[in-house]
């Protein structure tokens, strides 16, 4: 069970405090004014940004000065692109010396084709990076066991999967989830396969801390428009999760025939 | 002298340090983590850094990305 | 008291209403909030209703069986001075141990009944029934029996892995009450006095890997409602933390005893049977126990409604199943008296499945080669 009970609803990471609930990433948009535009409407105060080597030309290279124009935002390089605990850890050390902030997420997908994170490989960078002193924020499948070795080495949050990525399923791994959040003293922060803003309300509902959106925003027609969708059905989901929801119709609406409680003594002994 | 730059041969004219491949190369003020030979170099060590003939160097940052 | 045992204010349960108690049963992941509901008077008339609910979540996560297991008093010395408690310092009772010739004699006869999970019970640590006394009987029940319990002092963590070492997978240790006032009260002297002491020793049982403890309250001693809600924030709190141990709890009510302490706080059987109820629907994965002090009409009764494991044919005394004589007039009175064998044809008269056996050693051979 979770405490949650500031005034302003904010939640913490790492040492952050954060009133947006909503997580932009900043890939797959048509050019970096459109990112721009789409992570103000979304009032993120989170977002990730991935690392790579600078190319010889250096065309589209003026992302962090777009990103840095809006104000308070926090920036959680990734590791996507390492295919093992190694290779993720390198790059959060480097993302680190660049960012500045303590925030990785690590995200490590040996399969190009479908972008599956390997646990086994998340399990060991978050062990190394938990010890060295990040805030470690890993890309895991929606595994509840994982989740509590996970929270066991430190990290900072969960970030398990709705469905798979780029999928845009939604919660597909409801049930799973709803273990994870049950077992988790740790923020739990559904990452991946959204599409629908009413997704997103729904995993604010079962009790998840926060969504991370990017496809769903960046592919939309309107991203600016899709993003502030999204931020509204964030808040309108986690109202709905502080209000505490009407169980479903009861399961057990028969009664049997023969009593099941009248061996009762009223005797107190 | 001749270095590898991420990967590709690079003939710096003038620079023997850190800090002059990057002025050389366009990158000096810009928001870039180096790697040399391997390891990497904090931003206030760079000065400190002399390079040397068939030094490995690379050059990251951010860009967008999920 | 510890932050995760306060009782919000919310929670109390007080004015809830009978459509709550509807609400909170069809509920789909109950929680503190829905435990109030159903303990508060609201919800006496719908225990039908609960029981119902109680015993289709039970089929769900424990099919049709119950576990069986059996206690066995080690020694029934005891410093201490526990008001409610036949054995407490200052009850005439005469105070023995077993030797170990003994208690593997008095072992022999349990596996003899079938019996494949021991309980080990001793009163507060003393100089002949101490840390190494009850670690031989773990040794020598782990050779006989495939789970083995303690149900004895708070320990320190080294001494649960001790305990874990030599074959005990299992502690058992009642808070007893869970308000501190009364708890001064009512242990009156002794190390027992000590709530924190107390308090911590399941976290400490579950550091040293212990693979499953046992919670409860003694019935009688407090209001139970409250009682029913700190054992709960106690068991949300452990699992979250040690979340490789299991839990189970244990309902039991003040029994007569030598010292002929009276409840200030009497529990009938419907009050009992709600706790049970309320406790399966919020946490239906959690075994709950219900031993012999209950009468043999009620265990019947409430044998898979909630409860998933129970004892059968037990002795209080110390020894007294067959290796040796009883000598001593038991920790309190026992109010099924029904043989082992009798007792399984009552379960499976009622469509339920007698287990005696528990995996847990076959598993840890398997990890040891
Ligand atoms: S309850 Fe336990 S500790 Fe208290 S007097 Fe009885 S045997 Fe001793």
């Amino acid at each position: 069970m979770k405490e949650t009970g500031n005034a302003d609803d904010s939640w913490t990471v790492g040492g952050h405090r954060f009133t947006s609930r909503l997580l932009m990433g900043t890939g797959k948009f048509r050019d970096a004014e459109t990112m721009a535009d789409a992570i103000q409407a979304s009032g993120a105060q989170f977002v990730t940004v991935a690392l790579r080597r600078v190319g010889g030309g250096s065309g589209a290279d003026d992302l962090l000065e777009s990103l840095l124009k809006l104000r308070g935002i926090t920036l959680m390089p990734n590791t996507s692109g390492a295919r093992t605990a190694a290779e993720a850890i390198r790059a959060a050390r480097l993302g680190r010396e660049l960012s500045g902030s303590p925030f990785v997420k690590v995200e490590i997908h040996p399969d190009p084709h479908h972008l599956m994170p390997d646990p086994i490989e998340t399990f060991e960078a978050a062990r190394v990076l938990a010890a060295e002193g990040f805030a470690v924020m890993p890309y895991m499948p929606a595994d509840p066991v994982l989740a509590r070795r996970l929270e066991d080495v430190g990290c900072a949050s969960l970030m398990p999967q709705g469905s798979a990525i780029g999928s845009g399923r939604g919660l597909a791994t409801a049930d799973m989830l709803r273990l994870i959040v049950r077992g988790a003293r740790i923020p739990v922060i559904v990452d991946a396969g959204l599409r629908a803003p009413s997704e997103a309300a729904a995993a604010l509902e079962m009790g998840c801390e926060a969504v991370l959106v990017n496809s769903a925003v960046a592919a939309a027609g309107d991203p600016a428009a899709m993003a502030d969708a999204f931020a509204r059905a964030v808040a309108a989901g986690r109202s709905a999760f502080m209000a505490g929801l009407m169980p479903r119709g009861s399961e057990t609406a028969a009664t049997s025939t023969s009593p099941l409680t009248s061996f009762l003594s009223p005797v107190t002994p | 002298m001749k270095v590898i730059l991420n990967g590709e041969p690079f003939e710096t004219t003038r620079a023997d340090s850190v800090t002059g491949l990057l002025e050389e190369t366009g990158f000096g003020g810009r928001e870039v983590a180096v790697v040399l030979n391997g390891e990497m170099i904090p931003a206030g060590a760079r000065g400190a850094y002399r390079l040397s003939e068939g030094d490995h160097v690379e050059l990251f940052r951010f860009v967008a990305g999920g | 008291m510890p932050v995760w045992l306060d009782l919000p204010r919310d929670q109390a349960g007080g004015t809830a209403t009978q459509e709550d108690v509807e609400r909170a049963l069809a509920c789909s992941d109950p929680g503190a909030r829905e435990l109030a509901v159903l303990l508060s008077p609201a919800a006496s008339p719908l225990m039908e209703a609960m029981a119902v609910r109680a015993r289709d979540l039970t089929r769900r996560h424990f099919g049709r069986t119950i576990s069986l297991y059996t206690p066995l008093y080690l020694a029934n010395y005891c410093s201490n001075g526990c008001e409610y408690c036949g054995f407490a310092s200052d009850r005439p009772q005469r105070r023995v141990h077993l030797k170990p010739s003994e208690m593997a004699r008095e072992m022999d006869a349990i596996t003899g009944r079938g019996f494949q999970e021991l309980l080990l019970l001793t009163g507060e640590r003393s100089e002949p029934a101490g840390v190494d006394f009850l670690l031989a009987g773990v040794s020598l029940a782990a050779e006989r029996f495939h789970h083995v319990g303690i149900e004895a002092f708070p320990m320190t963590a080294p001494e649960y892995a001790r305990m874990a070492e030599a074959g005990c997978s299992g502690v058992t240790i009642y808070q007893e009450t869970y308000d501190p006032d009364r708890y001064g009260r009512l242990h009156r002297w002794g190390p027992k006095k000590d709530y924190l002491e107390r308090l911590e020793a399941p976290s400490r049982a579950m550091a040293a890997g212990m693979r499953t403890v046992g919670l409860g309250v003694l019935l009688g001693l407090s209001d139970p409602v409250s009682e029913a809600l700190r054992l709960f924030r106690h068991a949300n709190h452990l699992r979250s933390t040690y979340w490789r141990s299991g839990i189970a709890l244990s309902f039991p009510r003040l029994r007569p005893e030598a010292g002929g302490f009276v409840s200030p706080f009497p529990v009938d059987e419907s009050m009992l049977a709600r706790i049970i109820f309320a406790f399966r629907i919020v946490m239906p994965d959690v075994p709950i126990l219900l031993s012999t002090r209950e009468r043999p009409e009620f265990r019947d009764g409430m044998a898979g409604l909630g409860v998933t494991k129970m004892s059968a044919g037990s002795r209080t005394t110390v020894g007294g199943y067959g290796g040796t004589e009883a000598v001593d007039d038991g920790q309190f009175r026992i109010s099924d008296e029904r043989s082992v064998e009798e007792f399984c044809a009552m379960l499976r008269n009622r469509g339920l499945d007698p287990v005696f056996k528990n995996w847990d050693r076959v598993f840890m051979e398997a990890a040891d080669g």
